[in-house]
């Protein structure tokens, strides 16, 4: 059988790299033939989605915010502030947190195989740094069509308004924005740096890369296919997640040659000012959040 | 744009039959401008508004960037209708002009019943998409994508009803209008 | 997967059916052989409907229906005719004007060739132009449309393989004067060999100033679209939009000829004409799927890598295979189905993806009005009453300067690239 495993990023992303090592993995193991589809050939992420639960493709490496559109409980990983550091983040993702949101998932038609990285979220501004709340506030920004980042930004007193990452570099020249914000692998690999050179380390919101199967697939699947699809989404899930942190550590350094400032955060005061975001959450879905800030907290 | 009704409303002159191939292919058409007319105004002023909000206040409305995920699938899908039944669409017709006009008739009687099978194909292939897309929901909207895909059903369905209509109307009379290379080209 | 569907698409056309529809039924025979998920088809019909980009082609064309439904066309040929006019073949070179100016307020040069070919040429024939001539300048100088900024092709090449429509419509100026000037040069030598008669403005500026200053806010509107691009005041989707709140201000206040009935009925064409374009972008969005998922792209690329030595050579095999496909299929089916290809292959000798815009665009643009099906060519040969070969023997010239500003753009990147 062949296996369309597919996702949006090219030759020398993390998540690329990963899926060459996820495809040998799984076709050694389960005898099946995979088909990598790189660089979103399959579509983008809503679209991946919607083909993995229609059966056009079997797996997709997705992103948080358009999975969120489908699974809201997804979404609640990105509440702000919420993991201090990446191996937090991971160690919630790997127990039972992840858990309840496959379940979530499930309802919904989709298989969630397992979380790799996409990194946390920083500001870039045409023109400042926004250490502080109050730096923030009026700021244009835009944001992907995602509920929680907007809420984020909301509380905070700036003005989000979601935009196609294909218009983004002509609307920020075009002063339609101040700024946006992005994993720092995103702003590098598209040059958003060079239009907006004061980073501010905000770290607001945590992003995975949920790995997906379309469940009808899934369920057709023998046992022990099911197994070498899992253990080689957390196998791959390891390497991607150190190259991620390897990017991380060494970005900064090559855009500050590139002509960045960085700028430090006061997370507190962030963390503080976007309180209402976890009350606004918390009614919907109260379970999730407090076991979400709980396993954060690392109790 | 305008050309020639493929269903001509004078035809109902003839026969009954006729007569109700034309009210039905005119109500189809109706219906095609009059989504056409809302979705197309619709974008405009939400975009306009959009615009000028944000030159005046320095913000707009989140929505206006996600109004076409919805309305402009529709905009296609009745614009296509509207085409359709007028009989515009781009083909390329050396064949067709070198035949006499008997075989022409013939040529168009089965190049509109492969289109009627394509587009059942298509129809009856979507049901798995509609089904995921009922789970999808446009974030600032808090539309369900359903709403979006469900024009292709218009589209298609629509379409395939014209090529039948277009079909009957061949069979029942011997005339075959000449192809106008300007329609629905767009170059 | 790709042979079949390949056989079955052209098989298909060659019977007649709408092009999305040969697309379509090629695609849904390859997955249906290949025992792939049909369902895709209905996923990729959909896929480019979702793109904001894509917006600024239905706003695009309501504006220029809009500006053109008026009193406006009339003006235009009037302050062409006031130019150029008193030359020998005025009235041709009435028509390579006015197209440079009709370019500045529509993307189409089909909505350029029927609307400037039923003002001048039955005037054309009244003094004597060959039909065949009058057909060939209306249906070669209408092209112009489609490379003076907006440009819907333009556009489709932009969104197709990930280039700034800003920088295309940028680029595109500069070839579009040149093809003008060229083809105003080819007019010239036809009107003295064949002495054609010169066709002064009655009455001359004093009579038509009014006119003149009533075009301007309309002839202004290229200005307003580069100008708001490139200066970033907005993106190409916002002026689009506000390029449509202009033009209903502009016939609605200036010209007073905006009525209910006009705008519903320019609402409806608009509606027709990106339901025409959208479906051949929807049926190759399903085609691509199959290309993409068999690597078309990568391996035709690797083939030309190890066929042509230079990359001379392959920019020369890029324009005959734009030119014998320009030939047969509609410009934005032909951009559509070879953007994505011709993109990878252009990267792999270095080649602009800009300048390779111009290309493709000035090179599909010829086939418009070159048989066996050309567009621009049919809607003039059906209003001057010419036959084929009257009209092809008169557009050897357009075709020869044609085929010289390919040249230059193809070999120049300087023309393009700024
Ligand atoms: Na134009
Ligand atoms: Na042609």
């Amino acid at each position: 059988d062949e296996v369309i495993f597919a996702h949006g990023s090219n030759p020398g992303n993390p998540r690329f790299v990963a899926a060459e090592k996820w495809a040998g993995l799984y076709a050694e193991c389960s005898g099946d033939t995979v088909n990598h589809a790189p660089s979103a050939t399959m579509g983008d992420d809503v679209e991946m989605l919607t083909s993995a639960s229609a059966g056009i493709i079997q797996i997709t490496a997705n992103s948080q915010g358009a999975m969120s559109q489908i699974v809201p409980e997804i979404g609640l990983l990105g509440l702000p502030f919420l993991f201090s550091d990446l191996s937090t983040a991971w160690s919630v993702l790997d127990g039972e947190v992840g858990k309840m949101l496959d379940a979530s998932a499930q309802e919904k038609g989709l298989k969630i195989l397992g979380f790799w990285d996409n990194g946390i979220r920083h500001v870039s501004h045409l023109s400042k740094g926004v250490p502080t709340p109050a730096d923030i506030k009026g700021m244009k920004i835009r944001t992907p069509p995602d509920d929680m980042t907007v809420a984020i930004f909301e509380a905070l007193g700036a003005a989000p308004a979601p935009l196609a990452f294909s218009e983004l570099p002509t609307a920020l020249q075009s002063g339609v924005f101040d700024g946006q914000e992005n994993p720092l692998t995103n702003i590098y690999s598209s040059k958003i740096h060079e239009i907006t050179p004061h980073i501010t380390l905000t770290a607001h919101k945590y992003e995975s890369t949920p790995v997906v199967a379309g469940m009808v697939w899934w369920s057709l699947l023998s046992p022990e296919k099911q197994e070498c699809a899992l253990q080689a989404t957390a196998e791959a899930g390891k390497l991607q997640r150190e190259l991620s942190l390897e990017q991380d550590e060494t970005l900064p350094a090559k855009m500050k040659e590139e002509g960045v400032t960085f700028h430090e955060a006061d997370r507190a005061a962030y963390a503080e000012a976007t309180q209402s975001v976890y009350d606004k959450y918390a009614g919907q879905f109260p379970e999730l959040v407090a076991a979400l800030q709980e396993a954060a907290a690392g109790k | 744009m305008s050309g020639p009704s493929v269903i001509n409303p004078g035809d109902g002159a003839q026969n009954p039959v006729a007569a109700g191939i034309a009210r039905i292919g005119a109500l189809i058409e109706f219906t095609g401008k009059l989504i056409a007319v809302a979705s197309l105004s619709a974008m405009f002023v939400a975009l306009l508004v959009n615009v000028a909000l944000r030159y005046a206040f320095g913000s707009g409305i989140a929505w206006a960037y996600e109004i076409h995920a919805i309305l402009l699938p529709w905009l296609v899908a009745a614009g296509l209708i509207v085409a359709a039944s007028r009989g515009t669409n781009i083909a390329i017709t050396i064949l067709p002009d070198l035949l006499p006009p008997p075989a022409r008739r013939l040529l168009r009687i089965a190049v509109e019943a492969i289109l009627i099978v394509i587009a059942v194909s298509i129809l009856l292939s979507s049901a798995p998409i509609l089904k995921a897309s009922q789970f999808q929901t446009l974030s600032a909207l808090g539309i369900k994508q359903i709403w979006g895909y469900s024009s292709l059903i218009y589209a298609f369905s629509g379409m395939a009803v014209i090529s039948a209509l277009d079909i009957l109307r061949l069979v029942m009379t011997d005339r075959v209008e000449a192809f106008d290379p300007g329609h629905g080209s767009l170059s | 997967m790709t042979a079949p569907m390949i056989w079955i698409f052209f098989l298909l056309l060659a019977f007649s059916a709408p092009i999305a529809y040969a697309m379509l039924g090629g695609v849904a025979a390859a997955l249906w052989l290949d025992g792939k998920p049909m369902a895709v088809i209905a996923q990729r019909l959909y896929t480019p409907t979702q793109s904001f980009p894509m917006l600024a082609i239905p706003f695009f064309i309501l504006a220029g229906n809009l500006m053109m439904s008026g009193r406006f066309g009339q003006y235009l040929v009037n302050i062409a005719r006031l130019v150029v006019g008193n030359m020998k073949g005025g009235l041709g070179q009435v028509s390579i004007i006015g197209s440079v100016m009709f370019g500045g307020v529509s993307g189409s040069a089909v909505a350029d060739a029927s609307a400037l070919g039923n003002a001048l040429i039955p005037v054309q024939k009244q003094q004597g132009y060959p039909r065949g001539f009058a057909a060939a300048i209306n249906s070669a100088s209408s092209t112009v449309s489609v490379l003076i900024p907006p440009s819907i092709p333009l556009i489709l090449y932009g969104l197709v393989s990930n280039v700034s429509i800003v920088d295309l419509f940028v680029a595109g100026i500069l070839p579009g004067v040149l093809l003008g000037i060229g083809m105003f040069g080819a007019v010239w030598l036809v009107a003295h060999r064949r002495n054609l008669p010169r066709s002064p403005l009655e009455g001359g500026f004093a009579a038509f100033k009014g006119q003149i200053f009533a075009a301007i806010p309309a002839l202004l509107m290229p200005v307003f679209v580069i100008g708001t691009l490139r200066f970033g005041v907005a993106t190409p989707t916002e002026v689009s939009v506000m390029a449509v709140a202009y033009a209903f201000i502009v016939s609605g206040i200036i010209y007073r000829d905006l009525t209910a009935k006009g705008v519903w009925e320019a609402l409806v064409d608009t509606a027709m004409m990106t339901g025409a374009v959208m479906f051949i972008i929807m049926a190759s969005s399903t085609l691509q799927w199959v290309m993409t998922a068999e690597q078309v792209p990568q391996h035709l690329a690797a083939w030309v890598a190890n066929s042509f030595s230079s990359p001379v050579a392959v920019i020369v095999m890029l324009n005959v295979v734009m030119l014998i496909v320009g030939a047969f299929l509609d410009l934005p089916a032909a951009v559509l189905l070879l953007g994505p290809l011709f993109v990878t292959i252009g990267q792999s000798i270095g080649l602009d993806p800009v300048q390779l815009g111009l290309m493709m665009v000035v090179n599909l643009a010829i086939g418009l009005y070159t048989p066996p099906v050309g567009t621009t060519l049919f809607i003039s040969m059906g209003i001057s009453g010419a036959k084929l070969g009257e009209a092809v023997r008169a557009l050897l010239p357009f075709y020869l300067v044609a085929l010289i500003v390919l040249g230059l753009i193809s070999f120049v990147p300087a023309l393009t690239i700024y």
